[in-house]
């Protein structure tokens, strides 16, 4: 066992491994401007853009503006690095050091989870403390800020496997993807007043149920149970990371 | 040649590697012993590069296994690494990382203490000339400062085997002079060098043995010395005039024994089987157009022609061999 794939000195050795890859993603791309700009810059605009003018307390819009900040952070480490990666060829430094890919694919994930969680802490600390949001449960608002960070950054790592050097190409995938996901999700319009097929399609999207743990935790209306919020982004996680798991390895048995 | 199995540094057993219809890699058999620079050459295209990716772990093989020390290099893929550096043939360091926390990196991924990175991290920093740049970002270093970090961050977990693809490509004089001695004295410290090149004259300084690559097959293995006695066909006379004889290549190749005739600077190089015939028609020829004979040389067959015999490649496509 001792050199085998579980032996637990092995796992220990590439988790910590995974890690240093996390930590040297985060020094390298939360700063690089596409991270910037779709990671921080653009939902804070586009939440600008939905409350100013509206009527109502700011903090009925904070959990949406924490979900929105998590949603775009944490999903944009991994496609944004991975392409950098291809095309300086830097992602042969994994493939050669004594790591396994999904070890790599693990710490890439790590990387947006962190990235993610840290800047959804910013615009809580703002509501909580400038605006008077009140948290009715910390447990629920921990797990769903945790959870929703780390399904967010799996959602990264699975458009990461998108095979170009170019990260504009994966950009405009994932926004394709994400811009949709994020209007039909409740973040602006209250779940409650949405239409029968309108709530039908927010229930496909991940974002809508960190935003109802978030608006749960924070002492606001709720559509769905805590335990099934919580239970549906755990499934959206496994599948996102299961299915980014997956075509990594397919990519290498091609290389 | 039949190395023991505790003596192999690299053991290669069918190892194939097919893209759909190409093979680019078809059936190679080969071992490495501990503690040789063994050096692996092929004209573009051959395969080099697809087999060492295959022994390094980054691309699996179709068919056949290879290991390193024992180790598999696809079951146990994690043991092998371990104990190999690798110098790709691009400078693949990070450019946003300054050169010390490319090495703190690598040594991380290493599971290399924290302390003895550090330590190894000023000694191979100080012995590239990289010190004094060394909270300097990559991506302001020259091509050549970065082929050295490189090479140096193949050296920070002290492999058992080091693969080195082109390690002096776009280097100065001097730096490449220092990177082959780098070679031999870590070799002379037992570590095995795997080393892919396509100067000609590196491989024949440095190494014990060298292997050549075509079309995916190997199609020699043996010391350069042992390559270069059975080409002994590929002899050749170098002549140079005291001034140029009109139309000398045409008047040079009407010589009967002459196969070929090279200029190279202001020499020709005439390929014989017979170099004795060629110098004393050279010599009639210089009496009858009243030339003088400035430099005359009969040397044997180098790994270069070798190379070329074995490939079959033309002078013209020659891959840079002497550079």
């Amino acid at each position: 066992m001792k050199g085998s794939a579980l032996s637990p000195r092995r796992a220990w050795k590439e988790f910590r491994r995974a890690l240093v890859i996390a930590v040297k993603d985060i020094r390298i791309y939360c700063l690089k401007p596409p991270v910037l700009l779709m990671g921080i810059i653009f939902p804070f605009f586009l939440f600008l853009a939905f409350y100013v003018g509206k009527k109502g307390p700011i903090t009925e819009g904070i959990p949406g503006l924490v979900a929105i900040a998590t949603f775009f952070a944490a999903s944009n480490i991994a496609p944004v690095g991975m392409p950098f990666e291809r095309l300086a060829r830097t992602f042969e430094r994994y493939l050669t050091a004594p790591i396994t890919i999904s070890w790599v694919v693990f710490g890439k994930t790590v990387a947006g989870f962190l990235f993610g969680t840290v800047i959804s802490v910013i615009p809580l600390l703002v509501g909580i403390i400038w605006y008077g949001s009140a948290v009715s449960s910390l447990l629920v608002l921990i797990v769903a800020t945790l959870l929703g960070a780390l399904c967010f950054s799996c959602m990264g790592t699975l458009f990461a496997t998108i095979p170009t050097d170019a990260p504009g190409n994966v950009m405009t995938v994932l926004n394709f993807i994400r811009l949709p996901v994020l209007f039909m999700s409740g973040v602006f319009v209250p779940l409650a007043t949405m239409p029968g097929w309108a709530r039908g399609l927010a229930s496909v999207s991940p974002l809508t149920y960190m935003n109802d743990l978030l608006r749960s935790s924070l002492g606001l209306s709720r559509h769905y149970a805590v335990w099934l919020s919580l239970l549906i982004l755990c499934l959206f996680t496994i599948a996102f990371y299961g299915v980014a798991l997956w075509l990594f390895m397919i990519s290498r048995k091609r290389m | 040649m039949t190395v023991a199995t505790e003596a192999r540094a690299i053991a290669v057993e069918g190892l194939t590697k097919r893209y759909g219809q190409l093979t680019a890699v078809d059936d190679i058999y080969f071992e490495v012993p501990k503690g040789e620079i063994f050096g692996f050459l092929g004209p573009n295209g051959a395969g080099k590069t697809t087999t060492v990716k295959m022994l390094t772990g980054v691309s699996a093989p179709t068919a056949g296994k290879a290991s390193v020390f024992g180790h598999d290099v696809v079951k146990d893929s994690f043991g092998a690494k371990e104990l190999m550096g690798i110098v790709p043939d691009v400078s693949n360091a990070y450019v946003e990382y300054t050169a010390w926390s490319n090495l703190k990196f690598t040594g991380a991924m290493y599971g290399i203490p924290r302390k003895l990175t550090t330590a190894r991290t000023v000694e191979l920093l100080k012995r590239f000339d990289l010190y004094e740049k060394r909270k300097v970002k990559v991506k302001t270093y020259s091509m050549g400062m970065r082929r050295k970090l490189v090479i140096a961050m193949a050296l920070i977990n002290q492999a058992k085997i080091l693969f080195m693809d082109e390690p002096t490509t776009g280097l100065d004089v001097q730096t490449v002079l220092d990177i082959r001695e780098l070679i031999r004295e870590l070799n002379r410290g037992g570590t095995t060098v795997f080393l892919t090149t396509h100067n000609l004259t590196e491989a024949n300084a440095l190494c014990d043995r060298v292997a050549i690559i075509n079309h995916g097959k190997l199609i020699a293995v043996d010391t350069p010395e042992n390559l270069k006695r059975a080409a002994e066909n590929v002899q050749s006379v170098e002549v140079a005039f005291d001034r140029q004889p009109p139309e000398p290549v045409e008047r040079l190749r009407s010589i009967s024994a002459v196969a070929e005739v090279q200029k190279s600077g202001d020499k020709f190089r005439l390929l014989t089987g017979k170099p004795d015939t060629v110098v004393k028609a050279v010599a009639r020829m210089a009496e009858e157009e009243g030339l003088n004979i400035s430099f005359i040389d009969t040397p044997g067959p180098s790994l270069e022609d070798v190379f070329v015999q074995l490939t079959g490649i033309s002078d013209a496509t020659r891959t840079g061999g002497g550079q």
